[in-house]
């Protein structure tokens, strides 16, 4: 019981950190958005990893595309903060929501990213169709 | 409506980052894997504050004039994250998903009130659709892989 409250506090400091980094755009640009939630978030790991596990740190032999990570770090937090501003938090949450899932089932309809195949079923398509009318009430009210 | 696209978008990329950072983890730990975008993400946005011509909003000037409060959002992505994979090891993939779409949508709904003014019951039926629509996604996609799994 405890860890379905630790993940329902771990999905609410998403919506915060949604929210939060949206603001940090009445005072900043993207980049600088980008910059404060990437720095803020490194030293407090940069503190945890040197001084409280004292292991040491590896970056070497990943595939190329793991080190593309930082890239699309930017891209979400900027274009999130970007659209929360004009939208809010709660439309740009539920547009992604509903980004992520066709993508996440692109990947798997077609083994994207060397995932195992698994193609779509009929009975999947009514929530499918759910998330969509939800989607469309959460931005058009 | 180029706002609903780009953060339409934003769930694709979401999607692609996700798999970026389970390598990653793979890799290198969950910790280090973390710590690899972000020292990214911190040198490539600075380098880009300064390509853009935008470094006076670094100065102390700019800064004292921002309060505390809007730097926590870093702080809510950290701990969500070790939240998240400790709750997701002592639970499941499932349930992981959907409790976290709870938190997020539920709070993204009272933080729009608190900071904009939004609200309408419209809003939170839609999310209420979306979380049964999730759920009922992920449920018969689990049951579709482990039919496939066991055919195989």
């Amino acid at each position: 019981m405890i860890y379905v409250g630790l993940l329902l506090l771990a999905g609410v400091l998403q919506g915060m950190m949604v929210s939060l980094n949206g603001q940090l755009g009445n005072y900043y640009s993207l980049f600088g958005i980008c910059f404060f939630v990437h720095g803020i978030a490194l030293v407090l790991l940069l503190i945890y990893l040197l001084a409280i596990r004292r292991r040491p740190l590896r970056f070497s032999g990943a595939p190329w595309y793991v080190y593309l990570v930082g890239v699309m770090g930017i891209a979400i937090v900027s274009s999130s903060s970007w659209c929360t501003l004009r939208i809010g938090a709660a439309a740009m949450l539920a547009l992604s929501t509903a980004g992520q899932l066709i993508s996440s089932k692109l990947i798997d309809q077609f083994g994207l990213f060397g995932m195992p195949v698994v193609k779509l079923r009929a009975r999947q398509l009514p929530g499918y169709l759910l998330v969509v009318i939800g989607v469309a009430l959460v931005v058009m009210f | 409506m180029i706002y609903w696209f780009v953060a339409f978008l934003n769930g694709f990329c979401n999607s692609i980052n996700k798999m970026m950072n389970v390598k990653a983890g793979q890799i290198f730990g969950t910790a280090n894997g973390a710590l690899i975008n972000y020292i990214e993400g911190t040198f490539l946005s600075l380098a880009l504050i300064f390509l853009t011509g935008k470094s006076a909003e670094l100065s102390e000037q700019n800064m004292a004039g921002v309060p505390l409060w809007v730097y926590l959002g870093a702080v809510c992505g950290l701990v969500a994250m070790v939240l998240l994979i400790v709750g997701t090891l002592r639970t499941n993939v499932l349930l992981s998903s959907i409790l976290t779409l709870v938190g997020n949508l539920g709070a993204a709904l009272v933080l729009d009130y608190l900071f904009y003014g939004f609200f309408s019951w419209w809003k939170v039926l839609g999310i209420a659709l979306i979380l049964i629509g999730t759920t009922w996604i992920e449920k018969t996609g689990h049951a579709a892989k482990e039919q496939g799994a066991g055919t195989d």
